[in-house]
Order: C-alpha cells, then sequence, then structure tokens
C-alpha cells in the first residue's frame, strides 16, 4: 500500500516537473536551449 | 531529505554519462564516412550500449543504485514534454484507432500467454502476471497487477525478469526487422509501441528506429498504458470472485489510483498548446511559438537521453541467465506471437492512421 502511495505521488510530480518546465521555457526563462 | 539525497549520486552519473554520450555521437557524426556505419554510431544506440557496458562490465558501488532507477522519472517527464509536439486532434485521431487496436491487442495478448503458461504448468498468478506484462507496460503493469492479485515475491521477481530480457531483445531485433521489412516509420513506431512491453524500451526501439518513429511508438504506447487500470482490475476481480486475492471495494477510485497520471499531463500539454497554436495568429508569434515547442522537443529529447543510459545500466546479463527456462520459453512464445500479432494489425490499419 505504502508503495502505491509513493507510486501515485512519482506520477504526479513528473507532470508538475513537466509543467514547471514548460513555464520556464514559455515564459523565456530558458530562452537558449543549446543542444 | 536523506532519500532525495541518495539519489543524487546515480543522477549525477547519469546525467555525466548522457552528456559524454551525445559528445561522442557528434564526434562519430562528425568522422564517420560511411553512411549505414554512421547510423550505427547514433546517441541513442551510443547511450544505450555504453549504458550496458559499464552497468555490466564495471563494479558500480551501491550508493548509485537509487539514482539509476530514477530514470523512469525522466521518462515520463520526457513523455509529458512531448505532449507539446502534438496537436490534440492528431492525438484524437491516432489514439482513437490506436485505443481499438490496444484492445485487440491486450485480449490476445491475455488468452495467448494464459494458454502457453497452462501448456508449460507455470503457476496461475505468475501467468497472470506475464500476461499483463507482455499485453499492457511491461514492469510497472506486472508491479501494479501484483498489489492486488498477491502473487509470491518470486513470481513477480520471474515476471519482471522475463519482461526485461525480452526488452533488451526487442531493442536489438525490431529496429533490425524494420529495415529487413522496408517499414515505413509510421507503421515502424506503432508496432514497437504495441508489441515492445516496458515503456522505456519501447520507446528507446522507436527512437533507434528514427525520430519520426519515436512520436508513433510514443502514442501507440500511451494507449497500452491508459488501458492498464482496467486490466489490472479485471484480473483482481477474477482472483477475488475465487478467494485468492482480497476484494476491490471502491472500483471507480481503483481504476483512478492505477490510471498513469503522465498520461494525462500528455494530453494536458497537447490540448494547452493546440489551443494557443489556435489563438497566436501574427507572425513573430507564430515565430516566438515555434522556437519555444522546439525547446520543449530538445528538452523532452535529453529526459530520453537520461532514460537510456538508465536502461541500459541496469540491463544486467547476469540477472538474464539467472531466469528460469519455462518462464523464458513461455515468454519466448509469447512475444514472439504478439509481435507476429501486431505485426499484422499494423499493416492491416496502416492506411487508416493518420500522419503526425
Amino acid at each position: 500500500m505504502r508503495a502505491m502511495k509513493n507510486k501515485i505521488t512519482l506520477d504526479w510530480w513528473t507532470v508538475i516537473v513537466a509543467f514547471a518546465i514548460v513555464a520556464l521555457v514559455l515564459t523565456g526563462a530558458l530562452s537558449s536551449i543549446p543542444w | 531529505m536523506k532519500k532525495i539525497l541518495s539519489y543524487l549520486p546515480g543522477i549525477l552519473l547519469i546525467v555525466v554519462l548522457a552528456i559524454a554520450g551525445k559528445l561522442l555521437a557528434n564526434w562519430l557524426q562528425a568522422v564517420i564516412a560511411v553512411a549505414w556505419v554512421r547510423s550505427l554510431a547514433s546517441n541513442v544506440i551510443i547511450a544505450i550500449l555504453g549504458g550496458m557496458l559499464i552497468g555490466n562490465l564495471i563494479p558500480l558501488p551501491g550508493f548509485f543504485a537509487p539514482g539509476i532507477t530514477s530514470y523512469e522519472f525522466f521518462l515520463k517527464v520526457g513523455i509529458v514534454l512531448m505532449g507539446a509536439r502534438f496537436l490534440i486532434t492528431d492525438v484524437a485521431r491516432l489514439g482513437g484507432i490506436g485505443l481499438a487496436i490496444v484492445v485487440v491487442e491486450i485480449l490476445f495478448s491475455i488468452a495467448f500467454v494464459s494458454l502457453f503458461a497452462r501448456l508449460f504448468k507455470l503457476p496461475e498468478k505468475l501467468g497472470s502476471l506475464l500476461s499483463v506484462g507482455v499485453g499492457i507496460c511491461g514492469v510497472s503493469a506486472i508491479i501494479g497487477a501484483a498489489g492486488s492479485i498477491e502473487p509470491k515475491k518470486e513470481e513477480t521477481g520471474y515476471a519482471i525478469a522475463v519482461i526485461l530480457v525480452f526488452g533488451a531483445v526487442a531493442l536489438v531485433a525490431y529496429p533490425l526487422l524494420g529495415r529487413l521489412m522496408g517499414m515505413s516509420d509510421k507503421a515502424f513506431g506503432v508496432w514497437a509501441g504495441l508489441a515492445v512491453d516496458n515503456t522505456a524500451e519501447a520507446v528507446a526501439t522507436g527512437a533507434i528506429y528514427s525520430k519520426a518513429a519515436l512520436a508513433y511508438t510514443t502514442l501507440a504506447k500511451l494507449c497500452r498504458n491508459a488501458l492498464m487500470g482496467f486490466v489490472i482490475l479485471g484480473f483482481a476481480i477474477y482472483y477475488s470472485r475465487r478467494g485468492l486475492a482480497k476484494e476491490v471495494e471502491h472500483k471507480g477510485l481503483f481504476l483512478w489510483q492505477k490510471f498513469p497520471k503522465f498520461v494525462l499531463g500528455f494530453l494536458a500539454l497537447s490540448v494547452l498548446f493546440s489551443v494557443l497554436f489556435a489563438l497566436l495568429k501574427t507572425p513573430e508569434a507564430r515565430a516566438y511559438f515555434t522556437s519555444r515547442t522546439t525547446a520543449l522537443k530538445n528538452l523532452s529529447e535529453w529526459a530520453f537521453q537520461l532514460t537510456f543510459i538508465g536502461v541500459g545500466l541496469r540491463t544486467s546479463f547476469r540477472d538474464m541467465a539467472r531466469t528460469g527456462l519455462s518462464p523464458l520459453i513461455v515468454g519466448v512464445a509469447a512475444e514472439a506471437g504478439v509481435a507476429l500479432f501486431t505485426l499484422g494489425m499494423v499493416f492491416a490499419v496502416e492506411g487508416l492512421l493518420p500522419t503526425l
């Protein structure tokens, strides 16, 4: 059960991190990515 | 906090290897003159092979282990970021056909694997775990199902080992077969997404073939991942009715808990970018917007690069050799059956699939 709870949180974290990256990229904070 | 710190060494190792692999690939691309040799020196292949060599030949200290397993996190972040590249209308069109094919694929896999498991007298729950792994999405589906159908611990380990062995085989076999058959990026991408079990290996297989194939692979694979909850619920009810596992009390909640949230993130991003693209009409806005989408695409490719290093590091040939013979035979039969069946389906519906 605990493992499942962790799994859910981790899954949500991937979404949160991805959207934070999108926000940074859209606002130009990560304006030039060299690769 | 201590837990987060324990991930740092492994993550740093993956990041350093990913950058080194990319630099090596760029250099090789510049110096190799023969085209087909150059195509073998792609950053995807170098990342996976490099990871395998280091993971199997160099005894890495234990403190790297937690961080190395974290590549699944990067994989999912990379998939969510990929959502920005797809118009939601394309996702809906491909996803609609995709879901229909996936339902057939899952039913076939479960029936086929259960039959072989019975022929080779594997324990029933091990057979179920294998069919969930082959039918849906490999390791995470097996772990999800194991929580609900309560198999023995070693049965779960066995099922995961079999899926990982075939993930490694798929990385080599599928792109070779695809080239031999002269498959289009679209057909190959969908095939890899339908037939390769584990999400990381499926994405890697698509990426080895081509960048265009990778887009189709991801979408097809997400259709399978999205259905994971329903299949696990089915098995959970089957075993609890026979008194072999505890009952599922709240079916709606169960489905929600098992639904992969990164699929929601992918869809949300695809909707967001499709709406933004429709609203922004001036050339300047379009240009800025296209540059942002490209940046996100690059970031998602970097997330995948970290994943491929992790896949390579985790692939242990010693563990593979230790897997028992009869689950492996069932695995060979199941994988070959599913590969052929899905290949037939892909050729049958290729004309119906939208081009991304």
